[in-house]
């Protein structure tokens, strides 16, 4: 027997309320798990873009072009370390519902700009080599069960070739893979100059620019310097750093961050209900059980230590059991919806803090019947026994 | 009447003019008034008297579960009106085991755990404990149930393994409460022979309430108590 043995047999006192309030507890920790690889999925990626890039769009949105032109301004900005190009083509295979995502990128600049994408470099070469070639994410092969070699059938709903067809055949060069979390490994990426060289609208023009910066400080200045450059043209641009940019898309699906918190905290007060209405039954029943335990010479601190142990004990058990199979469950449900939300994942951050609510979760619970027992007079506990 | 008489022996317990007194609604109770008394190590005392005539609280003022209106508790020396909680806790922890009528034993856990707790206040390593907890169940006769939980007992039983608990920290006083309140004759005449060695063969000083004539008759002293006062006293 030790005190911690001591704590799990009280806990096990009445079997059916703690399986009940277990379960309770369990599921309550799942939904956080999922609930926070939700979160992460639209505002955790945000957190780790870095703020080395620019990103250069139509000051009226992403679905309008600029100018290839704009390319050679852009760099001669001061503290410009380079420019790519990125056009978005909306793909899919075979039918809408296979949402493949498309873009043209420029073999030179692109790929040595974004040092989390990782392309072998024979594959690189071979691509480079190769007009109709594309780089895929390692996500899109493994479930298309494709390969480097393969000629693939990507349509964009977007680009037409010459001949009326919105299929671009396309033959995978290589795959990528990412080192941030942040970025996808669903992407097929393009020669920029096979789409304008084919496509029957929009010549010389993309979708954005990405600028390197020589130093991530002056960011604010260059993208300012940028947006000046094209004030009072046909086209002008809004330049902001690639992290600003995925803020304000996350944003326009609403503050997800702050739903799931609410969802979240709804859920934990429950808990807190529950686990505190069993606390406080569990305390109640043995009342002179305590009252002897102080008589053979437990203190009221310890009393209250056990009390509060055995609570923090109930929650720490069911909400291991519950961030054990929401991790398992996140990680079912990443590659299910990696298409859609590349950065779904349940990440170490969340579990600490799991661990940590599951702690004060049990502090809160524990602690009003933890007091009562603590300040319980032996003689009138025993005499009511 | 106060009990000054004593065996002989050293002075364990000295009660110097105790009053206790509760308040109940807006009443007062005296249920103890300047009682004085003198405990010799090794005595068996017996605390007869109407429900309400003090004997209990005695007892739990000497086990230093409840504190006097007034007056004092000496135990060798030591004045436990003057403890704070913290020390009164450990003053319990080491010099008193407690028997109560309805045992208390935990029911989730078996015979061995429940006679463990008092030494989970100790320093001992875990085989230690197992093994005086083995013991003390050996000494009440039920080292063949030290598996046994609570709920797969006899009443005796239950209340030898109460005992067992009460004695595993080898504590200088017991302190009874109606021990064999709860039992049959047969069962409580065994746990009366158990208190009787242990007091006899063991040297363990006990207290204990009882309302039961012939169990007074095993102790060596019987003090009768009547409207919180000392009003005789016996020696068989």
């Amino acid at each position: 027997m030790t005190t911690a043995g001591l704590m799990w047999a009280n806990l096990w006192r009445r079997k059916t309320r703690t399986i009940v309030t277990v379960l309770s507890i369990f599921v309550a920790f799942v939904l956080f798990a999922v609930l926070a690889a939700t979160r992460q999925a639209f505002v955790g990626g945000v957190d780790l873009i870095g703020n080395e890039r620019l990103l250069t769009v139509h000051k009226s949105g992403l679905i309008f072009n600029l100018p290839i032109a704009y390319r050679s301004r852009i760099a001669k900005v001061d503290g410009v370390h380079s420019v790519s190009i990125g056009t978005w083509m909306q793909g899919y295979y075979q039918e809408p519902k296979n949402f493949t995502p498309l873009i043209a990128v420029d073999d030179d600049a692109y790929y040595p700009m974004y040092r989390e994408i990782v392309v072998p470099q024979d594959q690189m070469a071979a691509w480079i080599a190769d007009r109709t070639g594309a780089i895929i994410g390692k996500t899109v092969a493994a479930r298309r069960g494709w390969k480097v070699g393969d000629t693939v059938p990507i349509r964009s709903g977007i680009y037409r070739k010459a001949d009326g067809d919105n299929t671009w055949d396309l033959k995978i060069a290589g795959i990528y893979d990412v080192t941030n979390k942040a970025f996808d490994t669903e992407t097929v990426t393009i020669h920029y100059e096979y789409l304008n060289e084919s496509a029957t609208f929009g010549k010389d023009t993309v979708g954005w620019f990405i600028t390197k910066l020589k130093d991530p400080s002056q960011a604010a200045r260059v993208a300012k310097d940028i947006d000046t450059l094209f004030a009072n043209s046909p086209r002008e641009t809004k330049t902001t750093s690639e992290k600003a940019f995925a803020e304000s898309f996350t944003s326009q699906v609403g503050d997800v961050g702050a739903i799931v918190t609410y969802v979240v905290s709804a859920v934990l007060l429950s808990m807190l209900i529950v686990t505190a209405s069993t606390m406080g039954q569990a305390v109640h029943e043995r009342t002179a059980e305590l009252a002897v335990l102080k008589a053979i010479g437990f203190s009221s601190q310890k009393v209250l230590f056990l009390v509060l142990g055995e609570s923090m004990l109930l929650t720490l058990f069911g909400a291991s059991l519950g961030l054990g199979f929401g991790y398992a469950v996140c990680r079912g449900l990443a590659d299910k919806l990696a298409q859609y939300m590349p950065a779904f994942w349940f990440t170490s951050e969340a579990l600490l803090l799991g661990v940590a609510l599951a702690v004060s979760l049990g502090i809160l619970a524990g602690i009003w019947p933890a007091v009562r027992a603590m300040r319980m007079r032996m003689v009138d506990a025993l005499r009511e026994a | 009447m106060n009990d000054t008489a004593n065996t002989g022996g050293e002075t364990l317990v000295r009660v110097n003019g105790v009053t206790k007194t509760y308040r109940r609604g807006g009443e007062s109770i005296n249920v103890l008034s300047g009682l004085s008394l003198e405990v010799p190590r090794g005595d068996f005392l017996a605390l007869m008297g109407p429900s309400g005539s003090g004997k209990s609280t005695l007892l739990n003022l000497i086990g230093g579960i409840d504190r006097p209106t007034s007056g004092s508790i000496e135990f060798v020396g030591q004045r436990l009106e003057q403890m704070n909680e913290s020390e009164l806790a450990r003053w319990r922890a080491r010099h008193a085991g407690f028997i109560f009528q309805m045992h208390h034993l935990l029911p989730m856990l078996s015979a061995q755990d429940n006679v463990e707790l008092p030494l989970l206040l100790t320093g001992l390593s875990a085989a230690e404990r197992r093994r005086r907890a083995a013991a003390a169940l050996k000494l009440v006769g039920l080292e063949d149930r030290v598996k046994h939980k609570p709920a797969e007992l006899s009443g005796g039983q239950e209340q030898r393994v109460g005992i067992a608990r009460a004695i595993v920290t080898d504590p200088d006083i017991l302190l009874c409460d109606e021990p064999t309140g709860d039992l049959d004759r047969k069962s409580g005449d065994a746990i009366l022979d158990l208190l009787q060695a242990l007091n006899r063969e063991h040297g363990k000083t006990i207290l204990m309430v009882t309302h039961d004539p012939h169990g007074a008759g095993r102790a060596k002293r019987t003090l009768h108590f009547a409207q919180g006062v000392l009003v005789t006293q016996a020696q068989p």
